[in-house]
Order: structure tokens, then C-alpha cells, then sequence
């Protein structure tokens, strides 16, 4: 059988010249598939394409972290492998009893029992997805104990650590330095905000 | 993890400063609405700096026909733009974002602009004296030491290093390994050569930073058996 992305794609790209292949309404719990592997959605409640949030893309305008925070993130299913969100379900378990602060815009978040267990309704975790983002942040003196957690977790699929935090005046962030104290170490390539964003006038944000 | 922070193109044997994607994007409740128009104009601009590849972010849906990338291809794609769309485009060395950047700092559109690399190369470009910017924020990828790669879990699911270069490319991860496979055996068989193989590898990706220039790259090494 067809796996939904190769489905959608075949549809957005014309393939099929006499339209034999169609999309179905899906049901739940079958539709998590699709929100998370299907990046031309735009979801509700983000606003975004893809499976996540805006991330640090546009952090210069929505400040959703301050200084004082590191945000994280872990992808599992990439690259392109997919998974369970059953595996999902022991990495957000895990790093609950951390302390961490899930992102509340975040898709998966919404899909958690509570916030401080983390873990995940019972009726998705059998749905196979190509990925799925868990974001959060924590504080400074926390991760070391968080990627030791994360790096000690088993699961059936492949996973990536993401982290991103501001730049201070020095020029560092705040992230690489703990993640360094930590004993590990972050890329040489990055996503970098430039810092030209700003909010429209007249925008009052709550 | 995000997007273009997947792309595994510093393992490659040369430098990746030929890798260097920029994006804009607007932020729900903040300065999405009604910025089509500074969309269209930021990929405008880009038109003006040769990339590599660009597209809308993750809609496209011309069909293969304009598939040049093109100024045609390009003003088709702006014609599709709302105030959901995210245009990205893809370079292959610093001068080029560095002019792109000047530009768009000049025009001021207010959206956020992110761009992804090497992140000391990114640095070093923006505190030049006609910029003089200190960047926002940056997302790394985390790692455990002396790890290039950075995957974990279960990673014995995984195919070559090289397929993983390429299903990177797309920032949604929508290349598909079995069709990277299918394309290296034709290759190598002599069926199609490297820049087919490259324009074939694109089609399933929707976000428009697959860097054609890297793929022909990694391509080779294919061909050759490496």
C-alpha cells in the first residue's frame, strides 16, 4: 500500500495524467499520519507548515524564549526512517521527569495526557509518522542531565537533537556554553535569525 | 529539529560554504497578515542573486514543464503566494547572500530572515563593515563528541551516508530512500546521467532548497562507487 507522503506528492505533482489517484477524508486516529508527515498542511493551531513550530525562525519577532532559557528540540523518524508514536511516547516520558517546559504551540504537546507526565494519549501511539518535533526548553543548570537522559533512551527508530538560544553580547549563546560544560558539542552548520524581523504596528500581542 | 538544520553537507569532502539556504517567514499573531506582498518581494530580490534553487516553501505545485527555475518559473511561483507562503532559496557561495542580505536590510521588510550554513561563515559575513548586523539567534544541532554525523536511536535502520546527504537536501525529508536507490542504479547502469539524476531527486521535495550543485556532487561519488 502507498504510504500517505508518497500519496500526497503524487498529487501535487500531476503524476497520474487521467487523476486516478485521489485523497480520502481521514478519520481519527488515522489523521495524525497525515499531520505529521504531510508538510503542506498548514495546522490550526501553529500556523505553520510541517510538523513543528517556527522554532527560532522567528524568534526576533515572537521572543519565546528569554535569555535565560535553552529551547531544545528532538526529532524522531528523520531521517527518513518515520515512526511510532509509541517512541515518541518513551522520549517525552523521559524527559518529563527532567523538568522541562513543553512548548505549548507545539502539535505533539497537544496530544499529551499532561504536560508533567508527558506522556501520550493511548489511542495514537500505534500511528506510524514520518517525523515528529518535541520542543521545550529548560533552564541552564538542567541540561547536562537532559542529553545525558535523551542520548540514554532507547528507541525503535532514528532521532536528532536540535538547540537553539539567543545570542549575547559577547557573541556566544547561552546554549552552546552549557551544551559544551555538558560534553557534547553542536554543529558546525546552523540555522541563524538575522534579526530583521520585527512585529506589525498595531499588534497587540497577549 | 528544524528544516535545513538536517542537512548532514559538512561531511562532504570540500567545505559547505556552497550550501547556504536563506528563507523568510511571519509569525502568526505577530506580522502574518497581509505579508504576501513583502513574500513576493523578498523572492524578487532573490531572483537578482543567482541561486541555486528557490521556491515557495512548501505548495508548489507547477507542473514539471517550468521546472528550469527560471525567472517564468519564478514569477509563476509569486503568483501562488498568501500570507502562509514561505519562500526559501538556496546559494552557492557568500557573496552572493552577502549582496542578497545588504538588499534586504536596505528594503527593510520587517519579516524574519533566517539564514542557514556554516555558522561561523554566516558570522564573519555579517559583522562586514557594509552590514555591521549581530544575528538574532542560532539553532545547532546537538551532538555527542567526535560525532560527525549526529543521528542516534536505532540508526542500523539507515541506508549510505551519501542517500542521507540527499534526503536532507529536503527540508521536509520527503526524497525518499527507495527512489534515491532506484536513481544510483540507473546512474551507475549508464541510464541517465547526473544532471537528470539530480532534477529527478528534486521532484518529490516542495520546499525548493535541494542544492543541485551539492546533489551533482554527491551524485559523482556515487557513480564513481565511493
Amino acid at each position: 500500500m502507498m504510504n500517505r507522503d508518497a500519496h500526497d506528492t503524487i498529487l501535487r505533482r500531476e503524476v497520474c495524467p487521467t487523476k486516478a489517484f485521489y485523497s480520502n477524508q481521514l478519520e481519527y486516529p488515522r489523521i495524525i499520519r497525515q499531520i505529521f508527515s504531510n508538510p503542506t498542511l498548514v495546522k490550526k493551531d501553529t500556523g505553520v507548515f510541517g510538523r513543528g513550530t517556527e522554532e527560532v525562525k522567528t524568534i526576533d519577532v515572537t521572543k519565546r524564549i528569554n535569555s535565560n532559557e535553552i529551547a531544545f528540540n528532538i526529532e524522531l523518524g528523520r531521517p527518513g526512517i518515520g515512526t511510532r508514536l509509541k517512541e515518541i511516547n518513551k522520549m517525552t516520558k523521559a524527559i518529563a521527569k527532567v523538568g522541562v517546559r513543553f512548548e505549548e504551540g507545539n502539535p505533539l504537546t497537544k496530544l499529551m495526557k499532561d504536560e508533567v507526565s508527558g506522556e501520550l494519549i493511548d489511542d495514537i501511539l500505534e500511528e506510524k509518522v514520518l517525523s515528529a518535533i518535541i520542543e521545550f526548553t529548560v533552564v541552564p543548570e538542567k541540561v547536562h542531565i537532559l542529553l545525558d537522559t535523551i542520548f540514554q533512551t532507547k528507541v525503535n527508530t532514528v532521532f536528532v537533537v536540535g538547540s537553539f538560544s539567543l545570542f549575547e553580547n559577547n557573541g556566544q549563546t547561552l546554549g552552546e556554553k552549557y551544551i559544551k560544560q555538558a560534553g557534547y558539542e553542536v554543529s558546525k552548520n546552523g540555522k541563524v535569525n538575522i534579526g530583521l524581523g520585527r512585529k506589525s504596528e498595531g499588534i497587540v500581542v497577549q | 529539529m528544524t528544516h535545513t538544520l538536517h542537512r548532514v553537507l559538512e561531511l562532504t569532502e570540500n567545505n559547505f560554504d556552497n550550501d547556504i539556504v536563506v528563507m523568510m517567514m511571519a509569525a502568526k499573531g505577530f506580522n502574518k497578515d497581509q505579508s504576501a506582498e513583502k513574500k513576493k518581494e523578498f523572492l524578487r530580490i532573490v531572483g537578482n542573486f543567482d541561486p541555486v534553487n528557490f521556491g515557495e516553501g512548501v505548495r508548489l505545485q507547477l507542473p514539471d514543464k517550468l521546472n528550469g527555475k527560471n525567472v517564468q518559473f519564478l514569477n509563476e511561483i509569486i503568483k501562488t503566494f498568501n500570507d502562509d507562503s514561505t519562500p526559501t532559496a538556496v546559494f552557492d557561495n557568500p557573496e552572493k547572500v552577502e549582496g542578497l542580505i545588504k538588499e534586504l536590510k536596505k528594503r527593510d521588510l520587517g519579516l524574519s530572515v533566517i539564514v542557514s550554513g556554516n555558522v561561523e561563515m554566516i558570522e564573519k559575513l555579517l559583522k562586514k563593515q557594509d552590514l555591521s548586523m549581530l544575528p538574532y539567534a542560532v539553532e545547532h544541532r546537538v551532538r555527542k563528541k567526535d560525532d560527525p554525523v549526529g543521528i542516534y536511536g536505532n540508526y542500523y535502520l539507515l541506508p549510505s551516508l551519501h542517500e542521507i546527504e540527499i534526503e536532507s537536501m529536503c527540508g521536509h525529508g520527503m526524497i525518499p530512500y527507495s527512489l534515491i536507490q532506484r536513481v544510483s542504479i540507473d546512474l551507475k547502469l549508464g541510464r541517465i546521467d547526473i544532471d537528470s539524476a539530480s532534477k529527478i531527486l528534486e521532484r518529490p521535495c516542495s520546499c525548493g532548497i535541494f542544492n543541485h550543485e551539492k546533489a551533482k556532487e554527491i551524485l559523482r561519488h556515487i557513480k564513481e562507487g565511493e
